[in-house]
């Protein structure tokens, strides 16, 4: 799957579950610069897709996301992030979306 | 007529093929024949050589040594000293057999390997039995994403991948296929610990398993090695007297004929043995030669002929050739009556083949002197220079003029008998061509 298939999915989750998402969002907080494939700025909840063709693995360094993780730990937002090596087809990133989405509405984070 | 048409050709050329492919059967039966005789020569020549090196030697002791060697001169065979030879192998053998006869693997075999009883056996069943239940447990568990769910801990606090990541869902999907796997079990935590258990306890039992089979395997190699050494001790003077027949015989077909005739004058049933042996080999190679000649060279003619008119039936079955005239002549000589050309083929083939096959008078033949089996054979009445061997022999004897043997009332009665049966077994087309 390539970005662009890979949004399109998760796009549809996301909208499906309530969520407006803004696509290819400038998410700009504390030391953190990037541009996220799907973001509802309001909900903080978006996603990035991440894969070596547009370049996101030079964008999403190890810093950048175990800064990422250390806000999701203390819930000021959550972005579902996927490695395009992790997925096997639309089927299986929709499962994993939707498992992902029915988490945050069991913990209270979606209504 | 000074031109043929298409419908000619095809007509002459359905008729040269039907006649070749009859005589292609006729080359078959003969080669068919051939094949049978062969083998019978074979079976006649090894039963020929073991005659003479019986004969030469009946008993393996110095003194049957000594007289062969004096008679056929094979000074060689008395350095070899077959019989110290055949004394060293019974020390050897004999030594081996107490060797093993003295090895606990060999003296306990029953209590160790009997497949019911033995403690090897039951040990390996036990370490069986042992290692099913593991490789059950390490087999349910065979999936591609087990050595990450073991590694990141899946299923224990250890387990640290954030549910944002598309990996923990992989993961989650992953333990509940594999824990489905087994009956009864509700968590992956359960799974972990018996794979774990199993993984660590396999290497080992395995080794052991492994150390039991090789045990059992040289227990068993060494009760081989024992039977078979038995074996080569209660055949061993058969062995060494069959060997050194074997030598003799060997030596004295490789020896040229004028040296071991004076030598085998004064012992005329060796003699007539040797001639046999010296004649049924000449007489194989003739009979090659004479099939050669006259059937596979055929055969490959023939097979070359129909190729070429079914080639020249599909060009002219097309219908721009449907016009083409042959001119009289050269039809008329390609598509001539070649039958009794085949049959004189047929009958040459029958009248040499038979007189070589039916051949019987060896002990006729001058060892003594430089002759010419080819001639012997024939009574020099056929021409044999087809054959390399004998065309070289009339090259190397320009002077050579055979002189035609009178024959004894006993060998025309053997002769004549012997090549009745040969025509018999070969006539084909004869009786076509009567």
């Amino acid at each position: 799957m390539d970005e662009r298939q890979g949004s399109d999915v998760l796009t549809a989750c996301f909208t499906e579950a309530g969520l407006s998402i803004q696509r290819d969002y400038r998410f700009r907080e504390g030391g953190v610069n990037v541009v996220l494939d799907g973001f509802d700025p309001e909900r903080r909840i978006g996603f990035e897709f991440i894969t070596t063709e547009v370049g996101d693995r030079s964008e999403f360094t190890a810093a950048v996301v175990e800064e990422l993780e250390t806000r999701m730990c203390a819930e000021e937002l959550f972005l579902f992030l996927i490695d395009e090596r992790d997925v096997r087809g639309p089927e299986v990133l929709e499962g994993a979306a939707r498992g992902f989405l029915a988490l945050l509405r069991d913990r209270g984070h979606l209504t | 007529m000074s031109h043929y048409g298409v419908s000619h050709f095809m007509q002459a050329a359905q008729q040269q093929r039907a006649t070749l492919m009859h005589e292609l059967g006729v080359a078959q039966h003969y080669v068919s024949v051939h094949h049978q005789r062969r083998a019978e020569l074979g079976q006649a020549y090894a039963q020929v050589m073991q005659d003479l090196g019986a004969t030469l030697v009946q008993a393996l002791t110095p003194e049957w040594l000594d007289y062969a060697i004096r008679i056929t001169g094979f000074a060689a065979l008395a350095n070899e000293n077959p019989l110290a030879m055949m004394e060293n192998e019974r020390r050897l053998r004999s030594q081996r057999v107490r060797q093993i006869e003295a090895d606990q693997r060999f003296t306990e075999r029953e209590l160790l390997r009997h497949p019911t009883t033995g403690s090897l056996p039951r040990g390996l069943a036990e370490m069986q039995e042992n290692l099913a239940p593991l490789l059950d447990v390490l087999a349910r568990c065979n999936h591609s994403r087990m050595p990450h769910l073991i590694e990141s801990g899946y299923g224990t606090p250890a387990y640290a991948t954030g549910f944002w990541r598309m990996s923990y869902y992989e993961d989650w999907k992953a333990g509940d296929e594999i824990v489905e796997r087994f009956p009864g079990v509700t968590f992956f935590t359960q799974v972990r610990e018996d794979y774990l258990r199993a993984a660590q306890s396999v290497g080992p039992l395995q080794a052991e398993a492994a150390r039991l089979r090789a045990e059992i395997a040289a227990g068993e190699a060494l009760e081989r090695e024992h039977s078979e050494c038995r074996q080569a001790l209660q055949t061993l003077e058969a062995r060494w007297l069959a060997h050194v027949r074997q030598r003799i015989s060997t030596y004295m077909l490789e020896c040229p004929p004028q040296v071991l005739a004076p030598r085998l004058a004064a012992v005329p049933q060796i003699e007539l043995a040797y001639k046999r042996a010296l004649g049924v080999t000449a007489k194989a190679h003739y009979l090659d030669q004479i099939v050669a000649r006259d059937v596979e060279s055929f055969v490959r003619d023939a097979q070359a002929a129909i190729a070429k008119l079914d080639q020249d039936v599909t060009k002219l079955r097309r219908p721009k050739k449907a016009g083409t005239l042959f001119p009289a002549e050269a039809f008329e000589r390609r598509f001539r009556d070649r039958r009794p050309a085949h049959q004189k083929r047929w009958r040459r083939f029958e009248k040499t083949y038979g007189t070589v096959y039916g051949f019987a008078d060896y002990h006729a033949a001058p060892i003594g002197t430089d002759f010419l089996w080819w001639d012997l054979m024939t009574d020099g009445s056929i021409d044999g220079d087809f054959i390399p061997e004998v065309h070289h022999f009339h090259s190397n004897h320009p002077g050579y003029q055979y002189r035609r043997r009178q024959r004894d009332d006993e060998d025309d009665l053997v002769a004549s008998a012997a090549a009745a049966s040969v025509h018999d077994d070969t006539s084909y087309v004869s009786h076509d061509a009567s």
